[in-house]
């Protein structure tokens, strides 16, 4: 997974490619706007990490050129909280995804993985995972044959946990994706969430396919060895 | 430094200039009047007194001869002149028709004056002019044919002018006078209204954020120096409140901030005292992780805070359908509320109410609620989302049946950081709240807060309805016909640009 990272914040840069570089992602850095512009169309990346405050040319403008030249790599904005509109902007001129500062890392190795993922495998009209079958467009959960009843907020948690099938998303992207950003809660409302569907979809069967990553949040995969686990 | 007139001296000086100039015009004005009054005056007796005599003249000239004629008239002219006013400088002539004089009385004595052409060739029977003749000054003379010859009488404007020329004297008299009267009235005026205004100006140039507490002087008139006082000191009391406000905040963030990098800053020296196996590090690197996350979550709330306070963005600005935003936010505290065994629910019906926002704000205000509410129950307490619509605003209550907050806590519920609220296990600094609050008003509503000990809390935020009036969000029930917003909202412009 090749990933370009444009930051001018030489510590963090140095930093953040250190961590996605051990979590096996190929990371350029870049410190300057106008020389990652060059890069990303340069070259062939699978994601683009952009910090929306550059100098040369800030992380806008490089994805209006970006978008402008035909490049479709997905774009992951970095912006620190409190600044208007930023992120309304970045997705209007093409950004796929947001992040704002403070943010963990863990966080963002999702988001980039999600991203990546996403684009190697479009949305799809059925998922299957394992003995499970997630049909999206009729809303049908098929466990070993047997139909699997779920709310219709069930679904969606569902839906998007087994369409980034291998990644691992946080809690913040499951609040963003499937409830709607204002969500806020510092109770483990994702989690008995989370909880529920495992007692629907996982707990009567013999494999656990929704798996807790300690510290982020949850992947949905098939593993070869099933191990017990607390939810 | 540059030489600067005070405000009294200024007006004193305009008072001054203002009167000297209406003096001015004042007087010559009355001058230009009384010229022209006297010389019509003159002009006039010269007539009336030529014509009168000429009458005379005419009845006497057919009773004798024309020797007895002669003699009648030099008997008439001596007597009328010596009767006359010296003042008005009577003279009357009489002259033969080949212009001769024939007789002079009077102050045309020796004074050579031409008889008008109109008259001597007989065009015109009476003709009035004027001179002037040596030390007597301006003449009016009436001539007209009169018996034997032409009749001339002449009547001097000195009278009148020795008039004009006292009135000047008393004017260059009084208006020095009146000049330093009006400048020091304006002056005193000056001085005495801005007697206040120096008052004001003294305590307000030693204010600062030490001694807010001080307050400008109303001298009780109602004037309006005396209602800009009030104003001030009414905007005096904001700032205090502000200030006041912002003191603790400083204080209780700073505390709130020191706890945990305090635990931070232990837990390393704890570790780094002796060596350690790799495992113990890892664990602390973990721990170290969840409280640098929990403070980056304070300052992160922080920065929110200062976000909804800038007011709402245009760019995230629509409609939202409150009913459904309350649903799914019940929906997604439902299975906590259910692990909890708190009974949480909507009092059915809810009113179909559509308001003008920032859809992740709200949302985050009534997540933050409803999070508080269900954090402070327990087992078997409920926790009720109702909704209400006025005319012109909609009223959402989330009341629970927790412990309730105790009297001395509710006035700081709302403040940043505020001790008693704050809860730094529960997350958030205690920052829900008053971020719930800006929320509510960055969209021109409220968040009021009903608790007491042991009979739960209840929260109610109200917030306008999209297109219609807004007069009822500030909690009052009377729907006025006030068509403007009470609070023009900084991005409404922006709004309507689009």
């Amino acid at each position: 997974m090749k990933v370009l990272y444009v930051e001018d914040d030489a510590e963090a840069r140095e930093l953040i490619a250190r961590f996605l570089g051990e979590a096996g992602l190929s990371v350029e850095t870049v410190s300057d706007g106008r020389l990652g512009l060059e890069r990303a169309l340069a070259r062939a990346y699978d994601a683009l990490v952009l910090d929306v405050k550059l100098p040369g040319l800030d992380g806008f403008e490089m994805i209006r050129r970006i978008r402008a030249a035909g490049v479709v790599t997905p774009v992951l904005c970095l912006t620190a909280l409190g600044e208007v509109a930023s992120r309304v902007r970045g997705l209007e001129l093409g950004a796929d995804d947001y992040l704002a500062k403070p943010f963990a890392l863990a966080e963002l190795l999702a988001r980039i993985r999600a991203l990546v993922r996403r684009r190697e495998r479009p949305l799809a009209n059925r998922v299957q995972v394992g003995d499970l079958c997630v049909d999206i467009s009729a809303h049908q959960v098929k466990r070993a044959g047997k139909t699997v009843v779920l709310t219709p907020r069930e679904f969606d948690l569902l839906a998007y946990l087994v369409r980034n099938e291998g990644s691992v998303v946080s809690r913040q992207m499951i609040i963003e994706r499937v409830w709607g950003e204002g969500f806020d809660s510092y109770s483990n409302a994702i989690d008995v969430h989370v909880n529920n569907l495992r007692n629907k979809v996982d707990r009567p069967f013999e494999a656990r396919l929704i798996h807790t990553v300690k510290g982020v949040g949850y992947v949905v995969e098939v593993r070869p060895a099933p191990k017990t686990e607390s939810a | 430094m540059q030489w600067r007139l005070s405000v009294g001296a200024r007006w004193a000086l305009q008072y001054t200039l203002a009167m000297a100039a209406t003096l001015a015009v004042f007087a010559l004005v009355i001058q230009a009047v009384a010229k022209q009054k006297s010389d019509e005056a003159a002009a006039l007796l010269a007539r009336t007194q030529a014509t009168e005599l000429l009458a005379s003249l005419e009845t006497q000239a057919k009773l004798g001869t024309a020797a007895e004629y002669e003699q009648w008239c030099r008997e008439q002219i001596a007597r009328r002149v010596a009767q006359a006013d010296s003042e008005l400088g009577l003279g009357i002539r009489l002259l033969a028709f080949d212009g001769r004089l024939r007789q002079d009385a009077g102050s045309l004595r020796g004074v050579g004056i031409v008889l008008p052409p109109a008259v001597a060739k007989g065009r015109a029977s009476l003709e009035v002019s004027s001179g002037e003749i040596g030390s007597m000054g301006r003449f009016f003379v009436a001539s007209t044919a009169a018996p034997a010859g032409f009749l001339q009488v002449a009547i001097s404007t000195r009278n009148w002018v020795e008039g004009l020329a006292a009135l000047r004297n008393v004017m260059f008299a009084a208006f020095p006078l009146m000049l330093s009267l009006s400048g020091l009235s304006g002056f005193l005026l000056a001085r005495r209204s801005l007697a206040s205004v120096d008052r004001i100006t003294r305590v307000a140039d030693h204010l600062s954020s030490a001694n807010l507490h001080e307050s400008l002087p109303v001298t009780g008139s109602g004037d309006e120096l005396d209602r800009l006082a009030a104003t001030l000191n009414a905007m005096l009391g904001r700032i205090r409140g502000g200030v006041e406000q912002m003191r603790r905040f400083n204080a209780n963030a700073a505390h709130e901030l020191r706890t945990p990098l305090h635990r931070i800053g232990s837990m390393l020296d704890a570790a780094l005292a002796q060596p350690r196996e790799a495992a113990t590090y890892r664990d602390l690197l973990l721990a170290l992780r969840v409280e640098v996350g929990e403070l980056g979550g304070g300052v992160s709330a922080l920065l929110r805070l200062a976000q909804v306070e800038a007011g709402l963005d245009p760019a995230h600005t629509g409609t939202v359908e409150l009913a459904k935003m309350l649903r799914t936010q019940l929906e997604f505290f439902a299975p906590v509320a259910e692990q909890r065994s708190i009974a949480l629910g909507l009092v059915e019906p809810l009113s179909e109410a559509v308001v003008l926002g920032d859809a992740s704000w709200l949302e985050r205000l009534f997540s933050n609620l409803l999070d508080n509410g269900i954090k402070y129950c327990g087992p078997g307490d409920r926790v009720e989302v109702s909704m209400r619509r006025g005319a012109a605003s909609v009223r959402v209550t989330i009341a629970d049946s927790g412990p309730g907050i105790a009297a001395e806590d509710l006035p700081q519920l709302f403040e940043r950081f505020a001790r008693g609220a704050s809860n730094t296990e529960r997350g958030g600094f205690g920052l829900g709240l008053p971020l719930a609050r800006e929320i509510a008003r960055a969209h021109d509503g409220s968040l009021e807060v009903e608790s007491a000990p042991g009979r739960g809390s209840r929260f109610t935020v109200e917030l306008p309805i999209a297109g219609v009036a807004r007069d009822a969000c500030d909690g009052s029930s009377a729907m006025s016909r006030r068509t403007r917003p009470p609070r023009r909202r900084p991005h409404e412009s922006a709004l309507r640009r689009r």
